[in-house]
């Protein structure tokens, strides 16, 4: 059984797709079939809605997600009372949504579901804390790599990854795209005793000494350092940004004197928006980056046809994928 | 006016509230809607609610009974909403069922774990009808579903329901027409969502009779946390329970908590004031940095307390009860409205006057009438509105600077500086350790002259201190 056992040394773990179709919700099934016949409480939560039996955008049929028996799931109001499940209200959460308050409840038979979950990573992490009430082992993330969403899937112990066609229907340009992705999720976090403050920090831009203090540099945005130029590196040569980071920063840090020094801290792999070129262009001119929350990479999934009806070879997919990224990869329509 | 529209008016007040460690949402919601009382019945009644809660949490022996509460209350959820649907005759859904059942049972044992303190045991109605409505097999758990319990037939149907979905997936894995069994199964989901909906009919509607109940038991859990709150704080802040009279209010001892707190922190001496206001005007004087604007706010501040039902910054009280608090003072922001500081001060201090023309009993509270315009029309201004207040059927404090008002009222000074601290070193740190801040009657002839000992203290410019000391000097000798 691939990846299942991986997954299961996991407290928590998001699946997240790169894209709309990139078979997310098929992968999730997967793991969620395979987990229903272990000895092992399963939480499920979504960030954003899903589980929608269409999807809105491109009208293709999108497989629901399936619950089974004994698991816990947790959905806002409007969504649980639109259910089909039966299943047990265990509690309603304080933490409130667009589409009412948070319910948890557990399964009492077998069958699909809507998903909608936390609202921002505070929420989430709160959610994933309160599972432990419960006594679940794994709690399940259903999650997506969007600026739209405020909740961070990285806050999760271990992250699979789902790619496919619809993500780019060329093979070298795809495998390029997520190995992207993939080294963002491998950077590496920065010394405990400095993560430690900067889970604090929701906001803000920071110089960090050596001794891992935060200078505030009274900065909005990224896109006002310039004005800051003399402040930055008077504490050193390391600058946290607490919130998104984009093609600006990067080249702005590239053109800097003591760019082979610098060291971009940033709250979690998520927040990085640049785009490959700017990105590998700082990197390869020596700038590091580190993120104050890592998650751990678990599997990568790939599903070749694409809801323009582009169907690419699964086979050639897969070995060039494994050949990059240096780890094993699924197609999940294979997995079975 | 409810608590809520208060907090911004009355200063002090919502660091009051703030401190209050109030467990549940619905505490703070019942709380914030808290009336000012005016009846005498109305406010004892409150008060005594708090000195028996002070009693028993004073207590040692119920210590372990107020933590287990403390805990019990902050699980409550505020259900007034899913209550007004049960009142309106509403089926109510799965998750309002829930609700119910949880809060029914939350009440229930807080009602058990208070047993020993029969005040607040005694608010609680028991719900045990409305637990055995909602937990027929008696499981005492808070989760909610509609099961077999409710209606025997949905076992049957729900594994009916699972073995045609069972027999779907095979018949799709082979690629298998599966339009029969579809079918049966939309039949069973209808059929098993119709009894579900019969049994949250039902329920919905048996729930209807105990809709009194469980509002009374709402409304209880609410109070019982806001009262252990109130306890809690009146034990902590040092806050006593004013007696209610007819005529005259009287503290000993009245101190302005914030502020106590603030200069306890720097280590340094707050002083508690005597106080006595009775019908009619009082005019108030004292050197600046006295004191004078802090009074005010806290005898408007111990009045609100008072009459909201908490206890009082004071080491005992005596408190006349008014209909309204009224105050004009000094920091109010008048830019924004487009009147400049005179003209907004004279139409707030003309809204006092018509409403004390009613006759209604008030506490007025003004700081420095009339400071911002000319000495000789604002003497006369002080005069009039202190002369018209002291005829009503209000007490009024008013403080000013001004000396030889033509007014009967009563006087008042702040004793200001401390006479052997001539020597002394004083800055704008120490000042207040060299300030008395007692009032002492005084027959208002003379005023305080230290505004400029003060501007001294204060940094003020060599330059200029000595020229108006020099001015001072000519107009005296003239």
């Amino acid at each position: 059984m691939p990846f299942i056992d991986d997954v299961l040394t996991y407290k928590s773990l998001s699946i997240v797709g790169l894209e709309k179709n990139t078979g997310k919700t098929e992968c999730l099934n997967y793991v969620l079939g395979r987990l229903k016949d272990m000895d092992k409480r399963i939480a499920l939560t979504s960030i954003g809605i899903d589980g929608e039996s269409r999807d809105i955008v491109t009208n293709t049929q999108k497989p629901e997600i399936r619950i089974y028996k004994g698991m816990i799931f947790i959905s806002a109001e409007k969504h649980y009372l639109q259910r089909q499940i039966t299943s047990e209200i265990l509690d309603v959460s304080n933490i409130h949504t667009s589409l009412g308050r948070l319910v948890i409840a557990k399964a009492i038979s077998s069958d699909k579901v809507l998903l909608s979950g936390p609202p921002d990573t505070h929420c989430l992490k709160a959610i994933i804390a309160e599972m432990n009430r419960y006594n679940v082992d794994l709690t399940i993330v259903d999650g997506a790599l969007s600026r739209l969403s405020l909740a961070s899937p990285a806050v999760t112990e271990g992250m699979v990854l789902a790619t496919g066609a619809a993500y780019s229907a060329n093979i070298p340009e795809l495998v390029r795209k997520t190995k992207y992705v993939v080294d963002l999720i491998n950077l590496p976090e920065v010394e405990p005793e400095l993560k430690r403050k900067l889970d604090f920090v929701e906001s803000g831009i920071f110089a960090v000494d050596a001794e891992s203090n935060l200078h505030d540099l009274k900065v909005q945005s990224v896109f006002m350092l310039e004005k800051a130029k003399d402040k930055i590196f008077s504490y050193g040569n390391r600058l946290f940004v607490a919130g998104a980071t984009s093609n600006n920063l990067f080249e702005f840090l590239r053109m800097q004197k003591n760019m082979a020094n610098i060291e971009l801290i940033v709250k979690d792999f998520t927040k990085i928006f640049a785009t490959p070129d700017v990105y590998y262009s700082f990197v390869k001119k020596g700038g590091k980056v580190r993120v104050a929350t890592k998650t751990k990479l678990a599997a990568v999934c790939i599903n070749p046809t694409s809801p323009q009806g582009y169907r690419l070879s699964s086979d050639e997919l897969k070995a060039a994928m494994q050949d990059a990224l240096q780890m094993p990869v699924y197609d999940v329509k294979k997995l079975k | 006016m409810q608590l809520k529209s208060a907090l911004t008016e009355i200063s002090g007040l919502r660091y009051m509230v703030d401190k209050l460690d109030i467990k549940s949402g619905l505490g703070h919601r019942v709380l914030l809607a808290s009336p000012f009382f005016v009846s005498q019945k109305d406010v004892l009644y409150q008060l005594q609610q708090v000195a028996q809660a002070v009693d028993a949490f004073n207590r040692s022996e119920h210590k372990e009974t107020f933590d287990k509460v403390a805990i019990k209350l902050s699980q409550v959820r505020d259900i007034a909403g899913t209550i007004k649907n049960i009142q309106k005759h509403l089926t109510l859904n799965d998750i309002e069922l829930f609700e119910v059942k949880s809060f029914a049972l939350l009440a229930n044992e807080i009602r058990d774990l208070t047993s020993s303190v029969e005040f607040l045991h005694s608010k609680l109605p028991n719900l045990n009808k409305v637990i055995a409505i909602l937990d027929p097999e008696n499981t005492r758990i808070p989760s909610f579903y509609i099961n077999s319990a409710f209606a025997p037939e949905l076992t049957e149907l729900r594994k009916k329901l699972a073995s045609v979905e069972f027999s779907i997936e095979d018949l799709e894995k082979t690629n298998t027409d599966s339009n029969k069994q579809y079918q049966q199964s939309e039949e069973i989901r209808a059929k098993i969502t119709e009894i579900e909906d019969g049994v949250r009919q039902n329920l919905s509607e048996q729930l209807h009779g105990f809709a009194s109940e469980l509002n009374e038991a709402l409304v209880a859990v609410a109070n019982i946390d806001i009262l252990i709150a109130k306890a809690k704080q009146a034990i902590y802040e040092r806050l006593i329970m004013p007696e209610i009279v007819a005529d005259t209010t009287s503290y000993s001892g009245l101190f302005y908590p914030q502020l106590k707190e603030l200069l306890e922190l720097e280590k340094r001496r707050y002083q508690p004031i005597d106080v006595e206001i009775h019908k009619g005007t009082c005019l108030i004087t004292g050197a600046n940095m006295a004191g004078k604007t802090v009074l005010l706010k806290t005898l408007a501040l111990s009045q609100a307390l008072c009459q909201y039902g908490f206890f009082v910054p004071a080491s005992s009280a005596k408190i006349a009860l008014v209909e309204q608090i009224l105050f004009s003072i000094a920091d109010e922001q008048s830019e924004l409205s487009g009147l400049s500081s005179y003209a907004a001060e004279m139409l707030k201090v003309n809204q006092i006057v018509q409403m004390a023309k009613k006759q209604h009993p008030l506490l007025v509270l003004i700081d420095e009438l009339a400071r911002t315009t000319n000495p000789t029309e604002g003497r006369a201004i002080v005069s009039a509105v202190a002369n018209y207040l002291n005829g009503c059927n209000v007490k009024a404090v008013i403080t000013t600077h001004y000396s030889g008002l033509s007014t009967q009222c009563r006087k008042l000074r702040v004793k200001g500086f401390i006479e052997d601290s001539k020597d002394a070193t004083i800055t704008v740190k120490n000042i207040g350790d060299y300030i008395d801040y007692s009032l002492i009657d005084d027959d208002g002839s003379n005023v305080p002259h230290e505004a400029l000992r003060i501007a001294q203290i204060l940094g003020v410019d060599a330059d200029v201190i000595s020229e108006a000391s020099r001015l001072m000097e000519t107009n005296s000798k003239q």
